[in-house]
């Protein structure tokens, strides 16, 4: 359109308007004119950037104009410029290409509005923040609003629940013609509540007492004991960890441990467990070091603020301080007000009324810490005061921070000074300076007290919605980290509120609100309803909570409710972290820079997962293939998917077949006696319920079969043997019984190898002693009535004459009995030498409390039970595991060991100086074998060995049965019935 | 589309009436046959050529006027700013003519330059290259979502995850749908995920920096029970769930899981032979250069559509390799060297094998690049590009594509697209097209309303088809 033709185009659309404007009420500024300029103008159009020269955010503006000439003439729209651009389709300019032209209804309002003489009230200004549009929050937008206290619904009719929850909930059930379902059976609702407050099952006796406990209160009081056990806080931490992006590592290449950040871990854990107001929570986490009451346990509490990644060899050192900030913001932002501060870091938020200012209002609070390099990104424990890896500013002075252009460091604009947000005017302030004396900025103090200001209601409102969503399984806000625009709206406002007030009213105390919530009958009804596919056509994300949600078990639930179903479970709290064997699969490709993965005794890796080690580099797969937290970022709520990957882990890894094996163990100890109790005892720790009939009949059938299979399988039947039949690879056999030379005083001189074989072509090697006085005693019934070679724990030793280990895989076994008091280290076989074998030496041996070392790489490899009796010992380094058996039962499972050095000179009962170490006891058989055994070689040999020297081994270990009844456990495992709650 | 309106129909509810009952048959191997799963192949909505997709996903946004999209007017503004500027991520600079030679191949004489030299002189008159590709985005996590679920920033299900569930499968003991990446790209699995789809359609993701069968499938092998023992296990197990099911209607989760378990158990078979790629001679191994990370994918995703796996993506790397901000002729440089050869081997290893025919392939990024050099911070002239979502180049071939012709264009200077202007959508309504599916008519219910992967747009386009 040229422009004459489009002059009389715009003339047209006047002369129309006109006739028809007398229609029309007189333009309203406020209601009308006011929300077309902020959403269709002002975003450009502003007084900080006036695109064009133009500022609409004023009556003095607009009259003034832009670059252009005059945006109007007052009385005459057919004259005014705004007009033209406008109709032309100029104005607003096309976003990604698309038109944004007005609707003819908004663009009748601005005409009137001209045409009626532009009334613009003195002294107003508009703000884009100001309200909100379809594009982008306002200031007005529901969650800045102050929290109302909202009046409780009528009961609807027939109700009997007195639950404030209820009254809501089914205020808005009734509205949608929907109705709650039927309350959840009592083993459903007793094993929902348990998960829910604790993330474990309850027992069968649990299970018993609750079934038989016919009292009004008898749910209340399951549910105040679930509150104040010890495992509510190892449940409900975890959840907050996923918030604040905790691992104990910093991540990237070299990904360091963070030293005593697990103290954070069990902070968070006692807070939770002792009811910790979430006022003092919050402000403990953010300022710890600035509370009057700063103690160790607040330090330990700053440790929120250092526990995301950290880059020691960023590209540009003095950027990345500007990343680490947003890290710090985000988190603390999207945990505590649910807002995406960090969206605001290099412009004004698209979305919501945070402005560029705003985010380094926030940051401040930070910056004045040690936000450098040095020390892992923090203050050292010195700096700090305490032992603990936590926050503390440098110095009282307020470190300026400069507004970034773009973001960018190096345009830095004006310095901001620290203050709160300015979304909520009414809560708006700027924060003092440090007081006199004072050690820190109290920036962060500052901070906190805004945040936990009891007017500020995102905080209260963001807490609650997740109380909600953890007990019943989806928020009231279904985007807990984000109540801005881009958020999802409340289902439920007027409860949210309801509960923000209830939280206030309880001094900040959670657990009285988790305790409303779990005595509601919307949390204890049936997660069916009898009128389910119509009701799921209706609603199906069941936003009004007919139902009660069917919850799938997250990796901590699942991994933690199998060891306790096992009966494996160690209940232990607190303290470091454990490292949970991985496959060496895993482990492969974990950069040598980033360390080795530790190694933990069996029984410390059978405590709960929230206790295991968070190596950002190395998670372990079996929870990560469950959904497990990205640790990098903060997490409002975990994905749940359901792929071919989970079952395989189900199906086929190792943590499985050991628990359902364990599983299948304590059914035998329990009911040695009953296969029939075995398998109903096996359901009811598995389900919480008792089996029918069917569900025994299968399983004994599964029993029946599974056992055959084993059974013809003949690795699997034998039990004790009277000779020794592996001998593959046996380098070193020496046999008390057999080929000893003996001095006049019964000592050993020499001690022939059996094993008929000689590496490398060498001889046999043997055992042997030339020096008199260092030789060890022959005892001819010394063990258990079978003869010995016994140590004096001085000097007495026996020196190999060759190597019996080439391969860096390889197995040692012994029959012997540790006689000394357990105070220091001992060896049975070794060859440590002080000349570069410090720390790749091949040794077996006992320390302290008669735990057992294999070589230092596997140093804490179990404990003898009881040291005075003999034991069978093996010790076993293949490609998948380092493992430790005592008596046929395996003490330790930890990485394959590697790098050693397996040269001679190899010793018996002391270390390879000659010097030191030595073993005070006897030793009756060893074998050595230049490669790794398979289980059921293992248990040829230890048939023979029991047998020999009278021991007792774990008994059944290979029975058919055991295999068979472990079988079913997996299955258990496995099931629906297990992993989703109802 | 309505339950009534095709013979299969697709809808949540038909899906779990239809499979719901069908597990108790797929607890018996010997009718697995017979027994129809939500993987068993269904009839497309009209007959296709093709029936696999391999994508070969160069991510991080691979320069269209280094490669494809020959720009020679740049050289005349060397130096100086170009008169077209458009909004992208960063601040964008002088025009930077390519640095690389360009070539005309084959009898369609489609331009290429040294990057992908290979693949042009050997595969010109295959290959479809559209060069008037658009986003939405100029960032990476929005636009690696546009392209491969059709939207920015909601939880979509993936192309692949859709073609999944609308076609099935035609190997019940492989995923229908297979991604890899040494690594993870940029919004990591939501890239291949189900979203509100059942879960069995989300795509099996494979780390490809692993070089083994065990490392690439974790707990593919049992070491405890034998396969008979096993099957014994999964027959109590899915009697046991059947019979939890029957008082829980309408819950999808139940039956994926439960579908999971038999995939899982199936997979352990096919997937010891699939990713073992040393089965292969040394001649095709060496066509593939698949001693590197690339060859090996792609040599893998023959072997995966070979076996009749319906979509495989093959992500260049981990984050976003194709991302040259800066160093422009080095990084293009090597990233072709990665890339070059084992796109060309996979081209001539499916003509070869006859599966080109049925097997589309597709390859190019998120989006482009500026013509401009980017500002780097701190200023300077700058020696690399920025995001370009205003116009870009992705190329098809194979599977009912026309060969050796160019579709659409950029402007002069390969900044914006300006002729027959191809949006992300019709890329993917072509796609579906292609493997025989109405994009229109491939709809799921949830939450309400019926979904489905290009929302209310979506053009084919009928030019680049044979």
């Amino acid at each position: 359109m040229n422009s004459f033709n489009l002059c009389r185009f715009l003339t047209c659309i006047s002369a129309v308007v006109l006739s028809t404007r007398l229609a029309y009420a007189a333009v309203d500024f406020e209601k009308d004119v006011s929300t077309v300029l902020i959403k269709r103008c002002v975003e450009c159009h502003d007084t900080k950037n006036a695109k064009g020269g133009l500022d609409l955010t004023s009556l003095a503006g607009l009259v003034k104009g832009g670059e252009s000439g005059t945006a109007v003439t007052p009385g005459n729209s057919s004259a005014s410029f705004l007009i033209e651009r406008i109709t032309s389709g100029e104005m607003p300019p096309p976003v990604k290409g698309l038109p944004q032209a007005l609707p003819a209804e908004e663009i009748k309002t601005l005409i009137a509005w001209i045409d009626e003489g532009l009334a613009w009230p003195s002294d107003r200004t508009l703000d884009l923040y100001e309200q909100t549009t379809d594009v982008r929050g306002g200031r007005d937008w529901w969650a800045f609003q102050p929290i109302t206290n909202p009046p409780l619904p009528t009961p609807i009719e027939n109700m009997t629940s007195k639950n404030a929850i209820d009254l809501f909930i089914h205020a808005r059930l009734q509205k949608q013609g929907l109705t709650p379902a039927a309350p959840a059976t009592r083993n459903q609702l007793l094993r929902r509540v348990y998960y829910d407050l604790t993330g474990l099952p309850p027992s069968p006796a649990t299970v018993a007492a609750f079934n038989n406990n016919d009292s009004e209160n008898a749910y209340e009081k399951v549910v105040d004991d679930l509150l104040s056990s010890k495992h509510f806080g190892e449940r409900w931490a975890r959840h907050w960890l996923d918030l604040v992006r905790f691992a104990e590592t910093c991540g990237y290449e070299r990904d360091q441990l963070k030293p005593n950040i697990w103290k954070y871990r069990d902070w968070v854990v006692a807070a939770f467990n002792d009811d910790m107001p979430y006022d003092k929570f919050i402000t403990d986490q953010l300022a710890g070091d600035e509370v009057p009451y700063r103690d160790e346990q607040t330090l330990i509490a700053t440790g929120m603020i250092r526990a995301g990644t950290w880059n020691d060899e960023p590209n540009d050192p003095a950027d990345y301080q500007y990343t680490r900030l947003e890290d710090m913001v985000h988190t603390t932002s999207s945990a505590f007000i649910g807002l995406t501060v960090k969206c605001a870091r290099c412009h004004d938020h698209k979305f919501d009324p945070i402005r560029q200012t705003d985010y380094y209002r926030f940051a401040n609070a930070f910056w004045s810490g040690f936000i450098g390099q040095a020390n892992l990104g923090g203050p050292s424990e010195k700096e700090l005061g305490a032992t603990a890896f936590g926050w503390t500013d440098r110095s009282a002075e307020v470190a300026p921070l400069h507004r970034l252009i773009n973001g960018e460091r190096q345009k830095p604009a004006e310095v901001v000074r620290p203050a709160s947000l300015s979304t909520i005017p009414s809560l708006e302030r700027v924060f003092d300076p440090p007081p006199e004396n004072s050690k820190t900025t109290t920036q962060r103090l500052q901070l906190a007290k805004w945040i936990t200001d009891p007017n500020n209601p995102l905080t209260s409102r963001v807490i609650v919605n997740r109380l909600w969503q953890h007990t019943m399984g989806e928020p009231i806000v279904r985007s807990p980290n984000n109540f801005g625009f881009k958020g999802e709206l409340p289902t439920h406002p007027a409860l949210l509120d309801y509960l923000s007030t209830q939280l206030l009213q309880h001094e900040w105390k959670l657990k009285p609100i988790i305790k409303m919530i779990v005595m509601s009958h919307t949390y204890r009804q049936a997660s069916q309803h009898r009128n389910h596919l119509e009701y799921s056509e209706k609603d199906y994300l069941n936003k009004y909570w007919w139902r009660a949600n069917r919850k799938r078990l997250d990796a901590e639930q699942l991994r933690d409710s199998i060891l306790a179903t096992s009966g494996q479970l160690n209940r232990a709290s607190g303290g470091p972290s454990f490292y949970p064997q991985m496959s060496p699969e895993a482990l492969e490709g974990l950069s040598r820079k980033a360390g080795a993965w530790g190694t933990s005794t069996v029984d410390q890796r059978n405590r709960r997962s929230i206790y295991m080690m968070t190596k950002r580099s190395r998670l372990l797969p079996l929870m990560t293939t469950f959904n497990f937290t990205d640790t990098t970022l903060p997490c409002g709520q975990r994905d749940v998917t359901t792929v071919a990957t989970q079952a395989l882990a189900l199906l086929n890894n190792q943590f499985i077949h050991q628990q359902s094996l364990a599983f299948a163990d304590r059914l035998f100890t329990e009911h040695p006696d009953d296969s029939e109790i075995r398998i109903v005892s096996a359901w009811r720790l598995a389900t919480g319920r008792e089996p029918i009939r069917a569900e025994i009949d299968a399983s004994q059938q599964h029993i029946a079969e599974q056992s055959e299979h084993f059974a013809s399988v003949s690795e699997f039947a034998l039990a004790q043997s009277s000779s020794l039949s592996v001998k593959e690879g046996l380098s070193l056999w020496l046999d008390a019984t057999k080929r000893l030379e003996i001095d006049k005083e019964s000592r050993v001189i020499a001690w022939g190898d059996s094993s008929g074989s000689s590496l490398d072509g060498q001889q046999p090697i043997d055992a042997a002693q030339g020096e008199a006085t260092t030789r060890p005693l022959y005892v001819p019934d010394g063990l258990n009535g079978t003869p010995t070679i016994r140590f004096n724990g001085s000097n007495q030793y026996l020196k190999l004459t060759a190597a019996p280990i080439t391969n860096p895989h390889f197995s040692i076994i012994a029959v012997a009995r540790d006689n000394s008091d357990g105070t220091s280290h001992r060896e049975i076989l070794s060859n440590w030498n002080s000349r570069g074998r410090s720390t790749n030496s091949v040794f077996l041996g006992t320390t302290k409390n008669h735990s057992i070392r294999f070589s230092d790489a596997f140093n804490q490899a179990g404990q003898l039970p009881d040291a005075t009796m003999p034991f069978l010992i093996t010790a076993s380094n293949s490609s998948e595991a380092a493992q430790m058996f005592l008596n046929g039962t395996v003490v330790a499972d930890g990485n394959p060991i590697t790098g050693r050095v397996l040269t001679g000179p190899y010793v018996l009962g002391t270390q390879g100086n000659y010097n030191s170490e030595f073993w005070l006891g006897d030793i009756s058989e060893i074998l050595v074998y230049d490669r790794a055994l398979s289980r059921s070689e293992l248990d040829q040999i230890w048939g023979y060995l029991a047998q020999k020297y009278k021991l007792r081994l774990a008994v059944g270990k290979s029975d058919p049965h055991r295999l068979a009844l472990a079988s079913l456990c997996h299955v258990l495992f496995n099931t629906n019935e297990y992993i989703y709650i109802d | 589309m309505t339950d009534n309106q095709l013979p299969t129909s697709y809808s949540r509810r038909n899906v779990l009436k239809q499979f719901g009952t069908g597990l108790g048959l797929l607890a018996l191997p010997d009718l697995l046959e017979a027994a129809p799963g939500p993987l068993t192949t269904k009839a497309p909505h009209y007959s296709a050529k093709a029936k696999h997709i391999i994508h070969i996903y160069l991510n991080g946004g691979p320069s269209q006027v280094d490669t494809w999209d020959y720009k020679p007017r740049l050289k005349d503004y060397f130096g100086k700013p170009l008169p077209v500027s458009l909004p992208t991520e960063r601040e964008v600079g002088v025009a930077l003519p390519s640095p690389f030679k360009f070539k005309q191949y084959g009898e369609g004489g489609l331009w290429c330059s040294e990057i992908f030299a290979r693949t042009a002189a050997k595969h010109a008159d295959k290959i479809c290259v559209i060069k008037s590709m658009y986003a939405n985005t100029p960032n990476h996590e929005q636009s690696m979502r546009l392209m491969n679920t059709g939207d920015e920033r909601l939880s979509r299900p993936s192309y692949g995850s859709w073609l999944t569930y609308g076609l099935g499968t035609e190997n019940q003991n492989l995923p229908g749908y297979v991604a890899m990446c040494p690594g993870l790209p940029v919004a990591d699995s939501s890239n291949w995920r189900s979203s509100f789809l059942p879960g069995i359609y989300q795509g099996t993701y494979l780390d490809t920096r692993n070089d083994t069968v065990e490392k690439l499938i974790a707990n593919i092998r049992n070491s405890r029970l034998s396969r008979a023992q096993q099957r014994n296990q999964l027959d109590l197990l899915a009697t046991l769930n059947r019979d939890h099911q029957k008082l829980r209607l309408d819950d999808p989760n139940l039956e994926s899981r439960m579908q999971s378990f038999e995939l899982a158990y199936r997979m352990q078979m096919e997937a010891t032979d699939v990713f073992d790629i040393t089965r292969e001679t040394q001649a095709t191994q060496d066509l593939y250069n698949a001693s590197t990370v690339h060859g090996r994918q792609l040599l893998i995703a023959r072997r995966l559509v070979e076996r009749g796996v319906r979509v495989v993506q093959c992500f260049h790397g981990d984050v976003q390799p194709w991302d040259t901000h800066g160093g422009l002729k080095d990084g293009l440089r090597s990233l072709g060297a990665q890339a070059d050869s084992p796109i060309a081997g996979l081209l001539t290893d499916l003509e070869q094998r006859g599966l080109l025919e049925d097997t589309l392939v597709v390859c190019g990024g998120e989006f482009g690049r500026t013509p401009a050099t980017e500002i780097p911070i701190g200023g300077g002239i700058g020696t690399g590009r920025d995001h370009n979502h205003h116009g870009f180049t992705v190329w098809l071939a194979g599977g009912g594509v026309k060969g050796g012709i160019s579709y659409g264009n950029t402007d002069e200077f390969g900044y914006r697209a300006v002729e027959n202007r191809t949006h992300v959508h019709d890329l993917h309504a072509t796609m579906l097209h292609l493997m025989g599916i109405d994009h229109t008519n491939l709809t799921y219910r949830h939450s309400g309303r019926d979904f489905r992967l290009t929302d209310v747009h979506g053009k084919i386009i009928k030019d680049v088809i044979s």
